[in-house]
């Protein structure tokens, strides 16, 4: 008990809570702004903070984080661009809902739901981080490489009308991940003589490209077609269009419930992701929902889903990286260099000898979260304004920003034709009705099911018996046939 | 016509500034800010390294230093970046073994490490190698018998072709043993294979990785690289008291490409030297726990030569 007032007494200082929502007004900007992104603002924020307190500049840099993963359902919503890839489920309902007038309400439904997944999160990983270690560490490979399959299967619910061209975009997703240097021999492959290449088609390039280069193309073709809306979305005047009424939170919030479980799940597990968690917590709500086909026509669950799985990873990742080292995804390998400058070496030793100053981590990550309710709402009003700009001046500055963006990004000038050929190949799959979140999913989870079945089968010795032997692998197997059949199944008896 | 002339007095000016920036010549280096580029992601080690050293040697430079990572191909695409960047001293390799000398020695990337000039090492790590606590062998002993007794049931985790994967490969041909080899993509992929008991060992670049578990008891310490024993781990033998004659020290240190003038490669010498005596940037190095072991471009230029002698065609 002591120690969580030490904790208290360390992090209750002017500097860190200022730091705090500093760090979360950089981070929704930087969320929000496409073509910008969190893991190069905290890799950019992180050398001040060598030269800080190790709590000041970590309260920085969680704000970043958690402003980051949320800023990024911002332009989702109003412009169908996510600012981060975590957000690309968030746009599928959040953008269908701003386009009946109702951005206000997305935008809000959309900070509760971050905000809930957030707090709880926060909540696991103090009351039960040694707990959700060891989910860590039961996770081999051929865990990862079953998990893998069975999120495969949430392009059964994202692919929209044609699940055949949705099962389309999940294979090129796949192969396109190929690319670059095989993951076990470390050869490069698949990569046509281009030198730049043997890296892998870069991640932040490849989302900007498919995402907001594609519908930069799409709103300048219909603004050279129709005469009809010079701005992208109408913002409704009507008061219960732009804030989420107490009846639609009631219905909403078992989904909430349900997905920030998730999330913290997903975040315990290094190596998944918030946009894996967004994605199944998404695939999770279509499928328990009482109206499955509003799904993609703007139902609030699916923006709420989506948001609150995907902050739910944030307080989750911290698990792994505070009590066995191990960093669970980008952002978080970042930090991991903000706590070793300063001596401070994640791992179980971490709490025995520096718990007082684990305990003011986890009370400023609670800390923070609150503070985010506050600043993502006073937050809202200028990105309203901000949609109020004419297409014709929005469009042109969101291709400079991802231009501007990827470069920085990517140290280079091959990440910028990366971009730019992926904006040509999303714009493409629009016109002809291929879906792009499958692609996505595909692209993300390609390595995590290449590596587990290497790994288990080189671990096995060939022997399949890795798989069906243990529990947690053949559970989601048996899960993955499942849901391919019954997705089939559904999907067959709706064409007739 | 007046706007013309306008438009046309601007276009002018945008195509001047560049050639005003090429002009600048050797003798005024460094007339605007440098780049250090990292081939390894941003929080790493070396990244780490590279931006403690850019921070400090920027007073010393009289310019600022701007850090940027460019990351993939194992570290050879930031390498070759490098060598396609003007040869003026304003684009600088933050080089490690890996990027810069084993994965030439393995394949072919388009550059030898002699197509830069060494400016200098800033520091040496040393290599740790643990075993997971449901392990039939906890030290260096037991895992040689067992592996004696068992060929090939005996594995452990790394990145392929790297210093650590080939600090295991050589350590298990000298204690005449066959050890299993699973590739895992960093240190964060190898640590929970080892917790988790799905991989026996994980041979660690640094032992920053391991040095809680081991103090924590959740994993124990087969051996380190280095010629001396670590002041992290004083219970973890090195290699060579075990009775395996083997150095291999992971470094880290500066290069530009070759064709840079000398003039410009004396500064930058000069600047680093200063840097890593530097009391502040020492403290920070400590704090952090790099270990600032500086040489200068002749003597890391000898290290380079070393490492490719040992690892070319073998």
């Amino acid at each position: 008990m002591d120690i969580i007032f030490t904790g208290f007494d360390q992090i209750f200082h002017l500097q860190n809570l200022l730091l705090m929502a500093g760090g979360l007004v950089i981070g929704i900007v930087i969320g929000a702004i496409p073509g910008l992104n969190v893991p190069l603002a905290v890799a950019l924020a992180l050398p001040f903070t060598y030269h800080m307190p190790p709590l000041a500049g970590l309260s920085m840099l969680i704000g970043i984080y958690k402003g980051g993963t949320h800023g990024g359902s911002i332009s989702a919503i109003l412009i169908n661009v996510p600012g981060a890839p975590a957000a690309a489920a968030t746009a599928i309902d959040g953008y269908a809902l701003a386009r009946q007038g109702k951005a206000g309400k997305a935008l809000k439904l959309s900070i509760y739901a971050s905000v809930f997944g957030e707090i709880l999160s926060d909540i696991a990983l103090i009351l039960a981080a040694a707990q959700l270690a060891k989910i860590a560490t039961t996770f081999g490979p051929a865990e990862f490489f079953a998990l893998g399959l069975f999120a495969l299967t949430i392009i059964g619910f994202v692919s929209g009308d044609s699940l055949i061209k949705g099962v389309i975009a999940g294979c090129m997703g796949l192969l396109l991940a190929t690319v670059g240097m095989d993951p076990l021999e470390s050869m490069p492959r698949m990569h046509f003589g281009f030198y730049e290449l043997t890296g892998g088609l870069h991640f932040i390039a490849m989302i900007i490209g498919l995402f907001a280069i594609s519908e930069a193309l799409i709103q300048i073709e219909n603004s050279l077609r129709t005469t009809a809306s010079r701005t992208v979305i109408e913002i409704s005047q009507k008061g219960d269009d732009n804030r989420v009424t107490w009846a639609e939170f009631k219905m909403v919030f078992p989904t909430m419930l349900r997905s920030a479980p998730l999330g913290i799940f997903i975040g315990a597990i290094p190596g998944i992701g918030s946009s894996i968690a967004a994605f199944l917590a998404y695939g999770m709500a279509k499928n328990m929902s009482k109206q499955p086909e509003m799904f993609g026509k703007g139902a609030l669950e699916g923006v709420a889903a989506a948001e609150s799985a995907n902050n739910g990873v944030c307080g989750a990742t911290f698990i792994p990286l505070l009590t066995l080292g191990i960093p669970g995804d980008v952002i978080t390998a970042i930090m991991l260099g903000a706590f070793m400058v300063h001596g401070l070496i994640p791992g179980p030793t971490l709490f025995t000898e520096q718990g007082g100053f684990v305990s003011a981590f986890m009370i400023g990550m609670l800390i923070t979260s609150c503070m985010h309710l506050f600043v993502a709402l006073i937050g809202l009003r200028g990105f309203i304004q901000a949609i109020k700009l004419k297409r014709s001046l929005l469009f042109p500055l969101v291709i400079v920003l991802c231009i501007t963006g990827t470069f920085v990004a990517g140290g280079g000038q091959f990440p910028i034709y990366v971009m730019l050929g992926m904006g040509i190949l999303g714009y493409l799959m629009t016109k002809f009705g291929f879906p792009i979140p499958p692609l996505l999913i595909g692209f993300i989870l390609s390595p995590m099911i290449e590596d587990g079945l290497r790994q288990a089968l080189l671990i096995s010795d060939g022997d399949l018996a890795i798989f069906y032997g243990r529990p947690i692998a053949m559970g989601f197997l048996v899960m993955t046939a499942a849901l391919v059949i019954w997705i089939t199944w559904k999907h067959l008896r709706t064409q007739r | 016509m007046k706007k013309f002339a306008r438009h046309l007095a601007l276009a002018a000016l945008a195509l001047a500034a560049p050639l005003a920036v090429t002009a600048a010549s050797a003798a005024d280096y460094p007339a605007k800010p440098v780049t250090f580029v990292v081939p390894w992601p941003a929080g790493g080690s070396t990244d780490i390294t590279g931006r403690m050293t850019a921070s400090y040697m920027s007073n010393h430079l009289g310019q600022a230093i701007a850090v940027v990572n460019r990351v993939g191909g194992v570290g050879t695409i930031a390498t070759r970046s490098v060598l396609d960047a003007p040869k003026d001293g304003y684009t600088v390799l933050v080089t490690t073994v890996g990027n810069h000398v084993l994965q030439p020695a393995v394949r072919d990337v388009g550059f030898l490490p002699r197509d830069f000039i060494p400016i200098g090492q800033i520091s040496a790590r040393t290599m740790l190698v643990v075993s997971g606590k449901q392990q039939p062998y906890s030290d260096a002993k037991s895992l040689v018998a067992y592996a004696k007794a068992n060929p090939g049931k005996a594995t452990f985790a790394s990145p392929s072709k790297v210093l650590p994967w080939r600090a295991v490969m050589k350590f298990a041909k000298a204690a005449g043993i066959k050890l299993k080899h699973i590739p895992a993509k960093g240190d964060a992929k190898s640590l929970p294979m080892v917790l988790g008991g799905h991989v026996g060992m994980a041979s660690l670049g640094d032992v920053s990785a391991g040095v809680s578990h081991i103090k924590a008891g959740t994993m124990n310490a087969i051996g380190v690289f280095s010629a001396e024993r670590h002041h992290a781990l004083p219970d973890t033998p090195t290699m060579k008291e075990l009775g395996f004659d083997m150095v291999l020290v992971p470094w880290t240190g500066l290069a530009v490409a070759k064709g840079t003038p000398p003039e410009i490669i004396k500064k930058l010498s000069e600047a680093l030297k200063k840097t890593t005596e530097d009391k502040a940037f020492l403290k920070f190095a400590k704090n952090s726990g790099t270990s600032v072991n500086y040489l200068d471009g002749p003597a890391f230029g000898k290290i380079w030569d070393r490492d490719w002698n040992t690892y070319h065609g073998k």
